[in-house]
């Protein structure tokens, strides 16, 4: 058991480096980038390894569905969570709100890493496929979504070992760690297009110069395009959270308490 | 019935033509072949402003990739004018070549979006979640119930708001759809 254990962490740890390192490869990898063919076709390539990094963590996260109920679950959490994302329109919020992180941070927080990690990616399928929007970006906002629900599990071991857990301090943690993720989300998904769209020394991508001015370059375009858009979906997350967590942890407990139970074999004297 | 294989090589090969390609006049050509395939395809499904729609989402992309490069790209030889050195990010040269460049770019952005669009039109739902290889079995199953599940969720959010607004509540705060997450904990298929 142990063993497995440490195998699936290695295994989740190699693909989330291989993940992240393709996104990352502007600044650290100066062959990166050749002008001209390569250039255009950097966002397939890194579309390519993060679909095949995708497959490698589904197949090993899907061990974690091996119970039916389990799976009905996260089918029926998935819909609600795809059924959010058409609730933009309705809900007034900031331009970049989106209610989708909110599920997909509880249910990281509420189950486990995998869970969460299979609840980000599969709400952003099964959203682009209900919505039409199967593109070149949906495996980027797979993993994206997917790192974000499995990094939530870490949280309930904070919040435990803090001895926050029912406490306001819990919803106002919550609340700041989907402000970071807010703008991570659009920081990290910028990563995949940003050699292809920016082009000034100032702004973009170079091969001749180094990873701080590489970084500094980024960080230029990040401002200067899309700033503005995580801060309001920053603040969105951080406005959902406070008026809607408690209640939805309370919904969660009882969602784990109804589908996790276990038979039990009772042996009559 | 189309066969989805068939249209999983046409999105690859088209997405490689255009992300191998610079040259305004092929992308051009090229978008108009995607156009003239995407318009045949919407009228099957009648969706009579399907080209409209991508034309302005191409135009906005061209306009909007155009606006970015020649404010922070200061690059180039034919010269509009200058900005002050001062301003942040955006000041510097104002260049025709950047400004071609980022059309370009708006093009090939543009090209991409249509392309997984007739992808989109082409293949429905079930043929799509139907290329999940086997080995995925879980996965394939809870995709399926999360598509088979959606359109109630959909309803339970349609009776819900008019639930409320029957009551006199606008729907207008965040917290008011919590009845929905609420809805879906006491489901009863």
């Amino acid at each position: 058991m142990r063993i497995q254990k440490t195998r699936s962490f290695l295994i989740d740890l190699l693909v989330f480096l291989l993940g992240f390192l393709s996104l990352l490869a502007p600044f650290l990898f100066q062959g990166a980038r050749y002008p001209g063919f390569s250039q255009s076709a950097f966002p397939i390539m890194v579309s390519l390894i993060i679909f095949l990094c995708l497959t490698i963590i589904i197949f090993e996260a899907q061990s974690s569905l091996s119970d039916s109920k389990m799976i009905a679950l996260l089918g029926v959490l998935i819909a609600i969570n795809a059924g959010l994302r058409f609730l933009e329109n309705a809900i007034p919020g900031p331009a970049g709100f989106s209610p989708i992180f909110f599920l997909i941070i509880l249910v990281g927080y509420c189950f486990n890493g995998r869970v969460g990690f299979l609840m980000g990616a599969m709400t952003m399928l099964v959203s682009a496929l209900i919505t039409g929007g199967v593109g070149p970006w949906l495996p980027g906002q797979m993993i994206t979504a997917g790192w974000l629900g499995q990094s939530s599990a870490v949280l309930r071991r904070l919040v435990t070992a803090l001895g926050w857990k029912d406490k306001p301090l819990e919803v106002l943690f919550l609340a700041g760690f989907s402000a970071v993720w807010g703008i991570l989300y659009g920081f990290i998904m910028n990563l995949w297009f940003w050699p292809f769209l920016a082009s000034s020394p100032g702004m973009g991508w170079s091969q001749s110069t180094s990873l701080a001015e590489n970084f500094q370059g980024y960080l230029a375009y990040y401002i200067g395009t899309s700033v503005v858009w995580d801060v309001t979906r920053a603040i969105g997350n951080v406005i959902i959270f406070t008026v809607m967590a408690r209640p939805v942890i309370k919904i969660l407990s009882r969602f784990i308490q109804r589908f996790t139970f276990t038979r039990q074999e009772v042996i009559q004297r | 019935m189309r066969n989805s294989k068939a249209w999983i090589i046409w999105l690859v090969t088209t997405t490689g033509i255009i992300l191998s390609n610079r040259n305004p006049f092929y992308l051009s050509f090229l978008l108009m072949g995607l156009l003239t395939l995407g318009s045949k395809l919407a009228r099957e499904k009648h969706q009579k402003s399907w080209v409209l729609n991508n034309i302005r989402f191409l135009v906005t992309m061209i306009f909007l990739s155009a606006l970015i490069n020649v404010l922070f790209t200061h690059r180039g030889d034919s010269l509009f004018f200058n900005l002050p050195e001062s301003w942040l990010l955006i000041g510097g040269r104002i260049t025709f070549e950047s400004l071609i460049y980022g059309v370009i770019n708006g093009l090939v952005i543009g090209s991409l979006y249509i392309a997984f669009n007739i992808f989109n039109l082409a293949l429905n739902v079930k043929q799509i979640t139907a290329l999940i290889p086997k080995i995925f079995h879980p996965i394939a199953i809870t995709i399926s119930i999360a598509l088979t599940f959606f359109p109630s969720v959909q309803q339970r959010a349609r009776d819900i708001k008019e639930a409320q607004l029957i009551r006199g509540n606008q729907m207008k705060r965040i917290v008011d759809w919590l009845p929905l997450l609420r809805s879906a904990a006491h489901h009863k298929p």
